[in-house]
Protein backbone atom coordinates (compact mmCIF):
# COMPACT_ATOMS: atom_id res chain seq x y z
CA UNK A 1 0.00 0.00 0.00
CA UNK A 2 1.38 3.64 -0.63
CA UNK A 3 -0.79 6.44 -0.03
CA UNK A 4 -0.23 10.08 0.20
CA UNK A 5 -1.59 13.25 0.89
CA UNK A 6 -0.82 17.71 0.54
CA UNK A 7 -2.01 19.23 3.87
CA UNK A 8 -2.00 23.44 4.56
CA UNK A 9 -0.09 24.76 6.98
CA UNK A 10 -3.82 25.13 9.00
CA UNK A 11 -4.15 23.39 11.97
CA UNK A 12 -8.12 22.39 10.19
CA UNK A 13 -6.08 20.47 7.69
CA UNK A 14 -5.42 17.75 10.77
CA UNK A 15 -8.90 16.45 9.95
CA UNK A 16 -8.08 15.79 6.37
CA UNK A 17 -5.30 13.77 7.88
CA UNK A 18 -7.34 12.18 10.62
CA UNK A 19 -9.67 11.14 7.26
CA UNK A 20 -6.26 10.21 5.34
CA UNK A 21 -5.20 8.09 8.09
CA UNK A 22 -8.40 6.29 8.86
CA UNK A 23 -8.31 4.77 5.67
CA UNK A 24 -4.57 3.41 5.67
CA UNK A 25 -5.58 2.03 9.18
CA UNK A 26 -8.40 0.17 7.36
CA UNK A 27 -6.75 -1.22 4.50
CA UNK A 28 -4.22 -2.50 6.64
CA UNK A 29 -6.87 -4.04 9.08
CA UNK A 30 -4.67 -2.46 11.83
CA UNK A 31 -7.45 -2.65 15.07
CA UNK A 32 -8.26 0.01 17.33
CA UNK A 33 -5.71 0.55 19.89
CA UNK A 34 -2.44 0.56 17.23
CA UNK A 35 -4.72 3.08 14.95
CA UNK A 36 -5.37 5.18 17.62
CA UNK A 37 -1.46 5.24 18.32
CA UNK A 38 -0.64 5.94 14.57
CA UNK A 39 -3.29 8.53 14.57
CA UNK A 40 -1.62 10.39 17.66
CA UNK A 41 2.00 10.05 16.33
CA UNK A 42 1.34 11.62 12.59
CA UNK A 43 -1.14 14.63 14.48
CA UNK A 44 2.07 15.10 17.24
CA UNK A 45 4.45 15.37 14.08
CA UNK A 46 2.05 17.29 11.51
CA UNK A 47 1.07 19.70 14.30
CA UNK A 48 4.22 20.18 15.17
CA UNK A 49 4.87 21.54 11.41
CA UNK A 50 1.56 23.20 11.57
CA UNK A 51 2.71 25.67 14.48
CA UNK A 52 5.96 26.11 13.83
CA UNK A 53 7.71 25.22 10.80
CA UNK A 54 6.34 28.51 9.00
CA UNK A 55 6.32 32.31 9.63
CA UNK A 56 2.89 33.56 10.60
CA UNK A 57 0.45 34.48 7.95
CA UNK A 58 2.25 32.40 5.40
CA UNK A 59 0.54 29.72 3.22
CA UNK A 60 2.32 26.67 2.54
CA UNK A 61 1.76 23.06 1.28
CA UNK A 62 3.68 20.30 2.57
CA UNK A 63 3.01 16.31 2.07
CA UNK A 64 2.42 13.06 3.93
CA UNK A 65 3.18 9.44 2.34
CA UNK A 66 2.32 6.43 4.14
CA UNK A 67 3.88 2.86 2.68
CA UNK A 68 3.61 -0.74 4.14
CA UNK A 69 6.17 -3.24 3.30
CA UNK A 70 8.01 -5.84 4.57
CA UNK A 71 9.65 -3.86 7.48
CA UNK A 72 5.92 -2.40 9.02
CA UNK A 73 3.80 0.91 8.30
CA UNK A 74 6.43 4.01 7.02
CA UNK A 75 5.41 7.47 6.96
CA UNK A 76 7.81 10.23 5.54
CA UNK A 77 6.72 14.15 5.94
CA UNK A 78 7.82 16.12 3.72
CA UNK A 79 8.19 20.11 4.15
CA UNK A 80 10.07 23.81 2.87
CA UNK A 81 9.49 25.33 6.58
CA UNK A 82 12.66 25.82 8.55
CA UNK A 83 14.99 23.31 9.30
CA UNK A 84 14.17 21.58 12.05
CA UNK A 85 15.17 18.19 13.84
CA UNK A 86 13.14 17.17 16.14
CA UNK A 87 15.38 13.92 16.59
CA UNK A 88 17.63 15.90 18.51
CA UNK A 89 15.58 17.50 21.40
CA UNK A 90 15.72 15.78 24.94
CA UNK A 91 12.95 13.41 26.18
CA UNK A 92 10.50 14.42 28.31
CA UNK A 93 11.06 13.01 31.97
CA UNK A 94 8.01 11.39 32.56
CA UNK A 95 9.16 10.29 36.00
CA UNK A 96 8.82 13.93 37.44
CA UNK A 97 6.11 14.97 40.44
CA UNK A 98 3.09 16.84 39.16
CA UNK A 99 4.54 20.04 41.03
CA UNK A 100 8.27 19.67 38.90
CA UNK A 101 6.55 18.71 35.13
CA UNK A 102 6.31 21.00 32.56
CA UNK A 103 2.74 21.62 31.03
CA UNK A 104 3.12 20.75 28.03
CA UNK A 105 6.27 19.27 25.36
CA UNK A 106 5.16 16.02 25.13
CA UNK A 107 4.16 15.81 21.29
CA UNK A 108 7.15 14.72 19.84
CA UNK A 109 8.42 12.25 23.07
CA UNK A 110 4.71 10.49 22.27
CA UNK A 111 5.87 10.27 18.60
CA UNK A 112 9.52 8.91 19.60
CA UNK A 113 7.51 6.32 22.30
CA UNK A 114 5.03 5.04 19.60
CA UNK A 115 7.57 4.92 16.62
CA UNK A 116 10.03 2.39 16.20
CA UNK A 117 12.10 4.62 14.10
CA UNK A 118 12.30 8.72 13.42
CA UNK A 119 14.78 9.99 11.56
CA UNK A 120 15.56 13.09 9.91
CA UNK A 121 17.31 14.36 6.94
CA UNK A 122 16.81 17.71 5.54
CA UNK A 123 17.43 17.75 1.45
CA UNK A 124 18.04 21.11 0.29
CA UNK A 125 15.42 22.85 1.11
CA UNK A 126 13.48 20.56 2.69
CA UNK A 127 12.26 19.08 5.79
CA UNK A 128 12.32 14.81 5.76
CA UNK A 129 11.03 13.22 9.08
CA UNK A 130 10.65 9.64 8.53
CA UNK A 131 8.84 7.55 10.64
CA UNK A 132 8.05 3.49 10.83
CA UNK A 133 6.09 1.29 13.48
CA UNK A 134 5.78 -2.55 12.83
CA UNK A 135 2.84 -3.77 12.36
CA UNK B 1 -15.73 17.36 21.09
CA UNK B 2 -18.55 18.13 23.96
CA UNK B 3 -17.46 18.76 27.64
CA UNK B 4 -20.23 19.26 29.70
CA UNK B 5 -19.75 20.41 33.67
CA UNK B 6 -22.42 19.25 35.56
CA UNK B 7 -22.73 19.10 39.58
CA UNK B 8 -23.34 16.02 41.73
CA UNK B 9 -23.60 15.52 45.21
CA UNK B 10 -20.51 17.03 46.06
CA UNK B 11 -18.49 17.08 42.78
CA UNK B 12 -18.40 18.74 40.01
CA UNK B 13 -18.36 16.56 37.10
CA UNK B 14 -16.55 17.44 33.73
CA UNK B 15 -18.05 14.84 30.93
CA UNK B 16 -15.68 14.68 27.78
CA UNK B 17 -17.47 13.54 24.69
CA UNK B 18 -15.06 12.39 21.48
CA UNK B 19 -11.97 13.33 20.49
CA UNK B 20 -10.04 15.92 22.71
CA UNK B 21 -7.15 16.56 20.18
CA UNK B 22 -4.92 19.88 18.43
CA UNK B 23 -7.44 21.58 17.07
CA UNK B 24 -9.83 21.68 20.03
CA UNK B 25 -8.16 21.42 23.20
CA UNK B 26 -7.86 25.47 23.68
CA UNK B 27 -11.43 25.28 23.18
CA UNK B 28 -11.77 23.12 26.62
CA UNK B 29 -9.47 24.70 28.39
CA UNK B 30 -11.85 27.82 27.80
CA UNK B 31 -14.64 25.77 29.13
CA UNK B 32 -12.99 24.70 32.36
CA UNK B 33 -10.88 27.84 33.17
CA UNK B 34 -13.21 28.97 36.07
CA UNK B 35 -12.90 25.69 37.43
CA UNK B 36 -8.95 26.04 37.62
CA UNK B 37 -9.79 29.05 40.20
CA UNK B 38 -12.23 27.00 42.80
CA UNK B 39 -10.58 26.18 45.84
CA UNK B 40 -11.54 22.79 48.02
CA UNK B 41 -14.01 21.31 45.55
CA UNK B 42 -13.89 17.81 44.42
CA UNK B 43 -13.31 17.59 40.48
CA UNK B 44 -14.30 14.51 38.54
CA UNK B 45 -13.57 13.88 34.64
CA UNK B 46 -16.08 11.72 33.14
CA UNK B 47 -13.67 9.98 30.24
CA UNK B 48 -16.08 6.94 29.23
CA UNK B 49 -17.28 8.79 26.15
CA UNK B 50 -13.43 10.57 25.24
CA UNK B 51 -12.62 8.59 22.33
CA UNK B 52 -8.73 9.75 21.89
CA UNK B 53 -6.48 12.30 23.10
CA UNK B 54 -3.32 14.46 22.30
CA UNK B 55 -0.51 16.38 23.66
CA UNK B 56 -2.31 19.54 23.76
CA UNK B 57 -5.45 17.49 25.58
CA UNK B 58 -2.74 16.14 28.03
CA UNK B 59 -1.70 19.91 28.55
CA UNK B 60 -4.74 20.49 29.54
CA UNK B 61 -5.09 17.49 31.96
CA UNK B 62 -1.79 18.77 33.73
CA UNK B 63 -2.92 22.54 33.56
CA UNK B 64 -6.34 20.91 35.84
CA UNK B 65 -4.15 18.81 38.26
CA UNK B 66 -1.32 21.62 39.08
CA UNK B 67 -4.41 24.37 39.89
CA UNK B 68 -6.47 21.31 41.72
CA UNK B 69 -2.63 20.75 43.88
CA UNK B 70 -2.39 24.49 44.33
CA UNK B 71 -6.14 24.99 45.27
CA UNK B 72 -6.38 22.16 47.49
CA UNK B 73 -8.93 20.61 45.38
CA UNK B 74 -9.59 16.61 44.98
CA UNK B 75 -8.99 15.34 40.97
CA UNK B 76 -10.46 11.93 40.24
CA UNK B 77 -10.29 10.36 36.31
CA UNK B 78 -13.08 7.75 35.82
CA UNK B 79 -14.50 5.57 33.31
CA UNK B 80 -11.42 5.84 30.94
CA UNK B 81 -11.01 3.43 27.85
CA UNK B 82 -7.44 1.32 27.51
CA UNK B 83 -6.56 3.08 24.68
CA UNK B 84 -6.39 6.55 26.02
CA UNK B 85 -4.65 4.79 29.45
CA UNK B 86 -2.34 3.54 26.86
CA UNK B 87 -1.50 7.57 26.17
CA UNK B 88 -1.67 8.28 29.90
CA UNK B 89 0.91 5.10 30.94
CA UNK B 90 3.42 5.99 27.72
CA UNK B 91 3.38 10.00 29.41
CA UNK B 92 3.85 9.28 33.24
CA UNK B 93 0.57 10.37 33.47
CA UNK B 94 -1.14 7.65 35.25
CA UNK B 95 1.19 8.01 38.02
CA UNK B 96 0.29 11.68 38.99
CA UNK B 97 -3.23 11.60 38.25
CA UNK B 98 -5.80 9.22 40.36
CA UNK B 99 -7.26 7.19 38.14
CA UNK B 100 -10.56 4.64 39.12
Amino acid sequence: MEKSITLKNQLSELEKLTDFLDGVIEELELGASLGMSIQLALEEAVANIIMYAYPIDSECDFAVKALSDTRGLSFWIMDHGMPFDPTILPDADVTLSAEDREIGGLGIYLVRQIMDEVSYTRLGDENQLYMRKKI
Amino acid sequence: MKAEITKKESAVVIAIDGRLDTVNAKEFEATIAHLLQEKNIEIVVDCEKMVYISSSGLRTFMLLLKASKANNCTLVLEKMSAEIKTVFDMTGFSNLFVIV
